[in-house]
């Protein structure tokens, strides 16, 4: 009997007089106070006898449990793997959780259905693709571990990731338009990586598909498909054994379907199933039965995505419809071709997001009968004069001319750095624009004589090799603003580009008008960029030059900041000194223009380093990437400073978004193994050092990086011998020295790391000596005083490495518990 | 990073997070079996909105009675996840004493929620006194405080919300 809500407040006053008496005499006590009130009487004693079975009820402070039949295998090993957790099931079989007692680490286990472990050949083959795909070290690829058998079910241990699959995702809508595209774009990385090795996926659906909780994505399951299905490649049984099906249709394409021969572009179209569905929150093809998804594959066309969600942007359209092409020759023909249109779109989208009102960039071409050019590279141009010092000149002419093409939208520019390894080399312009899949080729020469400028242009469309125009430019002084002006103006129309007032006003602009100012601006950047400690003096004098000139020319004030916060690193001066003349250099710029990218990018190191203001730091970077999302530098300066928190997951991706910018740029691998040190990812980080040392050999961080990550992983003598070249290369600055006796003093070759130590302590004159690289060493040979004695110099100093790497920096844990050394990192502002 | 001072709403934003954030944390990917103390989970958020945070709550009975209702939609969310997704299991509650979990049955937690709903319809500071006492672990006095209320009042209240709840969910 339940009390009535009439009744509630008379049953509770008579309960509770009666709950504090004696069981025994309960009863009557109850019935003197309900009188004639049947009904009252019965629905006290109903709550009386609830309250005595209730016994312990809620007593207790809640404790949720998860409720399910433990499973037998949590607690087990195989290999050497201790299976800790359930994570998830699917068809392809269970995941758990397992702890890899080996290495030490968290791993992800997946069980495979014992039937797959039938037929060796194929296993085997399985097992070679994976592995291959997992080689490929791509960021979006999940890396596998291992393979193994756990009685008679085979299994695939991986990297563990934290986060949801993409159909969890989807579970609750559809996403924003620029994450369903940001997603896709990763996805298709994946993709091209693959592809490339002749690696097709064969099963890309949103259940193998994770997206970590930092928003990176990380496709799973390479040629698993081809294994599990238990068919041969020629496709799947789908359709005709219903019994067969193994998860679900939807993303299949028609070949797929049909039982035909499966190649890289059905990725293609799985793909394209899933953006529209991301998208919209709807599947393009749907049926009651399997039978009638796999008809409608092969027979619908999806709605259109604007008659789901007007809003979706027209371009958005064209790229799924491509990829939902029936016939596979219609379909994009490269995973790379759809991310770079992927990639355009983002940007549309970023721009779009940024200019208030957002009005929809026109892209309106000028129809012909051949079809409008959307891609350039800008090959460096020759410098055609005796002296090599004016490569300043065609080194800067380029670098302009791409920065400006860059701010046209309809139109794809090769970064600089792709562009800039070009230089030097003879081409055939129709070759080399088939290798960097661009439409068309820019090529030029410069020669400067007295005061005589000669600039020589060539635009080619690359598709049918013909010169769409060519021109020289014969100038007396230094004209060089209005020659880069002529040759963007003849670009754009050549190519036929049509631009908005707005666009074009951005192509015109001038950071100085000042031509004087920017010939110095010009040679500043060229010196700058060698990064050696003279050439970074000269560039210094040049910057100044040029603000000398122009007081209002920002970029010049912001090359100076550059340059001062790059010399912190070295041995040349007090970094206090060095940080407050780059503060003031870069202040100034924001003061011209308080948006400046670049400039922002510096402070951010500036107020970290100098004025240990970290809050202040993350927003500088935040507004640095937000102002000019193109920029891979704020990217990589916000990846340091996230890094240095430990909050390494969004490091990686913000480094990773600085590195799509400019793939081919050494100091850009420098950083993202930086990064991937901080992390522990010892792995990754080596990988980026082979790839920078494949590109420049001499470029010496990359040496330093290996060498350190080397070390971390006991590989004591490659690392000893990638450490000796980093200090050649830096002609023995003192943080490489110090990272070079680290990793004899870890190795146990003692003497050796003294004598570096004591080379370290000698003042030489005129050099500033890194107490940060002499205190790693003190720290491994286990003089913790003296270690804290150095530390407490850099940080007098105010020294880069002390502010950006003692946080984490793995080669002081031996530290990490001193109470000196946790007050240290309280007062550089952490925690 | 803290909320403007007299703001309940950001002080309550404040603890979502965190107890939404720590809970998340603590679930996901745990194994079958695992418990989960709601106790533990509200202390540790405590300690790092206070003492990492430094945010000033009145007393520590103002931070618990706003954790309370938190937590109880924390939970009620993840069971509700857990529903949907028959692999992993449904979340309940169970007893924790001391370490190890008694054999008494396990509490439906969505059924505890609804029928938490129902006794707030009939009287709405019993069901916050459950709340308090059961999320967050307060005591009877401690519960007195937070209300501003007489221990007696809470005592009466309690076993009388208790049998109720008991009742009811028995029943359904």
């Amino acid at each position: 009997m339940t009390v009535t809500p009439h009744a509630w407040t008379r049953v509770k006053a008579i309960f509770d007089a009666a709950v504090v008496v004696d069981s025994k005499r309960r009863t009557a006590c109850v019935a003197e106070l309900c009188g004639a009130d049947e009904i009252l009487r019965q629905q006290v004693e109903a709550m009386l006898a609830a309250h005595d079975q209730a016994d312990t009820f809620l007593d207790a402070p809640a404790a949720a449990i998860i409720d399910r039949q433990a499973s037998d295998l949590i607690g087990r090993t195989a290999g050497s793997y201790r299976i800790v957790a359930w994570i998830g099931a699917g068809g392809m079989g269970e995941v758990y959780r397992a702890h890899d007692t080996k290495l030490d680490r968290p791993v992800a286990l997946k069980l495979l259905p014992p039937r797959v472990a039938d037929d060796a050949e194929r296993l085997r083959r399985f097992h070679a693709e994976a592995r291959a795909a997992s080689s490929l070290n791509h960021p979006n690829i999940l890396v596998i571990h291992d393979f193994g058998a756990l009685d008679t079910r085979p299994y695939i241990v991986s990297e563990l990731i934290e986060g949801d699959t993409l159909r969890h995702r989807l579970d609750r809508g559809a996403v924003p338009v620029r994450e369903a595209v940001g997603i896709t774009m990763q996805i298709a990385s994946a993709l091209a990586a693959a592809h490339e090795r002749g690696i097709a996926h064969r099963d890309i659906k949103p259940e193998n598909v994770m997206v970590r909780t930092d928003g990176y994505v990380k496709v799973l399951d390479f040629g698993l498909a081809k294994l599990v299905d238990g068919q041969p490649d020629e496709g799947t049984s789908f359709g005709t054994q219903p019994g067969l099906i193994l998860g679900t249709p939807h993303y299949m394409s028609p070949e797929q379907a049909e039982g035909k021969q499966v190649d890289e572009r059905s990725d293609l179209f799985s793909l394209g199933v899933m953006l529209y569905e991301l998208a919209t929150g709807t599947r393009p093809f749907s049926g009651d039965t399997n039978l009638g998804v796999l008809s409608s594959i092969l027979r619908d066309t999806p709605r259109p995505l604007a008659q789901i969600n007007p809003a979706l942007p027209p371009d958005l359209q064209r790229i799924v419809s491509r990829c939902l092409a029936k016939e596979r020759q219609r379909r994009y023909q490269s995973a790379g071709d759809l991310r770079r249109d992927l990639e355009e779109l983002e940007q549309l989208l970023r721009s779009e997001q940024l200019s208030v009102p957002a009005i929809p960039a026109p892209r309106t071409r000028v129809e012909d009968s051949k079809p409008a050019i959307d891609s350039l590279a800008v090959l460096p141009f020759t410098n055609a004069a005796a002296d090599p010092d004016a490569e300043y000149l065609s080194d800067g002419i380029t670098e302009s001319l791409i920065n400006r093409l860059s701010q046209i939208p309809s139109l794809r520019v090769l970064p600089r750095s792709t562009a800039f390894r070009y230089k030097g080399r003879d081409l055939d312009p129709v070759k080399a624009g088939r290798q960097l899949k661009v439409q068309a080729l820019l090529t030029g020469k410069v020669q400067q004589r007295g005061d005589l400028l000669s600039v020589q242009a060539e635009l080619v469309d690359v598709r049918q090799n013909a010169q769409l125009w060519g021109d020289r430019f014969n100038r007396r002084g230094v004209d060089l603003l209005n020659v880069e002006d002529e040759i963007a103006q003849q670009i754009v129309e050549n190519l036929r580009l049509t631009l908005t007032g707005e666009e074009r006003a951005r192509l015109a602009r001038r950071d100085t008008e000042n031509t004087g100012a920017y010939h110095l601006y010009l040679k500043g950047r060229y010196y700058w960029s060698k990064r050696t400690p003279p050439d970074l003096k000269k560039s210094i004098e040049y910057f100044e030059g040029a603000i000398a000139k122009d007081p209002g020319y920002a970029l010049a004030y912001t090359g100076l900041a550059s340059a001062y916060v790059v010399m912190t690193v070295f041995d040349l001066a007090v970094p206090t000194d060095l940080f407050t003349k780059a503060k003031a250099a870069a202040l100034q710029a924001l003061e011209v223009d308080s948006n400046l990218a670049e400039a922002l990018a510096e402070l951010t190191l500036i107020q970290g380093c100098l004025d240990r203001d970290w809050e202040s730091a993350v927003e500088t970077c935040r507004r640095a990437t937000q102002r000019r999302p193109g920029y891979w530098l704020a990217h990589d300066h916000y990846a340091m400073t996230l890094a240095a928190h430990g909050q390494f997951d969004d490091a990686i991706a913000e480094v990773r978004r600085g590195q799509a910018l400019e793939p081919l740029s050494v100091v850009v691998h420098h950083h993202v193994a930086w990064i991937h040190v901080l992390a522990r990812r010892y792995d990754v980080a080596i990988a980026e050092c082979r790839s920078a040392i494949d590109m420049d050999p001499n470029f010496p961080m990359a040496h330093m990086w290996m060498g350190v990550s080397l070390e971390q992983q006991g590989q004591y003598d490659d690392a000893i011998a990638s450490l000796e070249r980093a200090v050649a290369l830096t002609r023995g600055a003192s943080i490489a020295v110090g990272a070079l006796a680290h990793a004899y003093a870890s190795s146990g070759r003692t003497d050796e790391a003294r004598q570096r130590l004591s080379e370290l302590r000698q003042p030489i004159h005129g050099r500033y000596i890194q107490h940060y690289g002499v205190a790693l060493v003190l720290a491994a040979l286990g003089e913790s005083d003296e270690a804290m004695h150095w530390l407490e110099l850099a940080y007098r100093d105010h020294s880069l490495w002390l502010a950006y790497w003692a946080n984490v920096d793995p080669r002081l844990d031996v530290v990490r518990h001193d109470a000196r050394f946790k007050t240290l990192l309280r007062r550089l502002g952490f925690q | 990073m803290d909320p403007a001072p007299g703001s309940m709403d950001a002080l309550v934003l404040l603890v979502h997070e965190e107890l939404r954030r720590l809970a998340h944390h603590y679930m996901r990917g745990e194994r079958v079996g695992h418990t989960l103390q709601t106790t533990a989970l509200v202390n540790e958020a405590y300690m790092r909105l206070v003492e990492v945070k430094r945010i000033d709550w009145r007393s520590r009975g103002h931070f618990f009675a706003m954790a309370a209702t938190t937590m109880r939609r924390v939970l009620v969310d993840h069971a509700r996840e857990r529903a949907r997704d028959k692999r992993g299991g449904g979340l309940v509650f169970t007893t924790l004493t001391g370490h190890a979990v008694t054999s008494s049955p396990a509490i439906d937690v969505l059924a505890l929620d609804e029928a938490l709903d129902r006794l707030a319809d009939m009287d709405a500071q019993q069901a916050r006194i459950v709340e308090l006492r059961y999320f967050t672990g307060l005591t009877i006095e401690e519960t007195a405080e937070a209300l501003g209320i007489s221990p007696a009042t809470v005592k009466r209240d309690w076993t009388w919300a208790r049998a109720w709840l008991y009742q009811r969910l028995s029943l359904t």
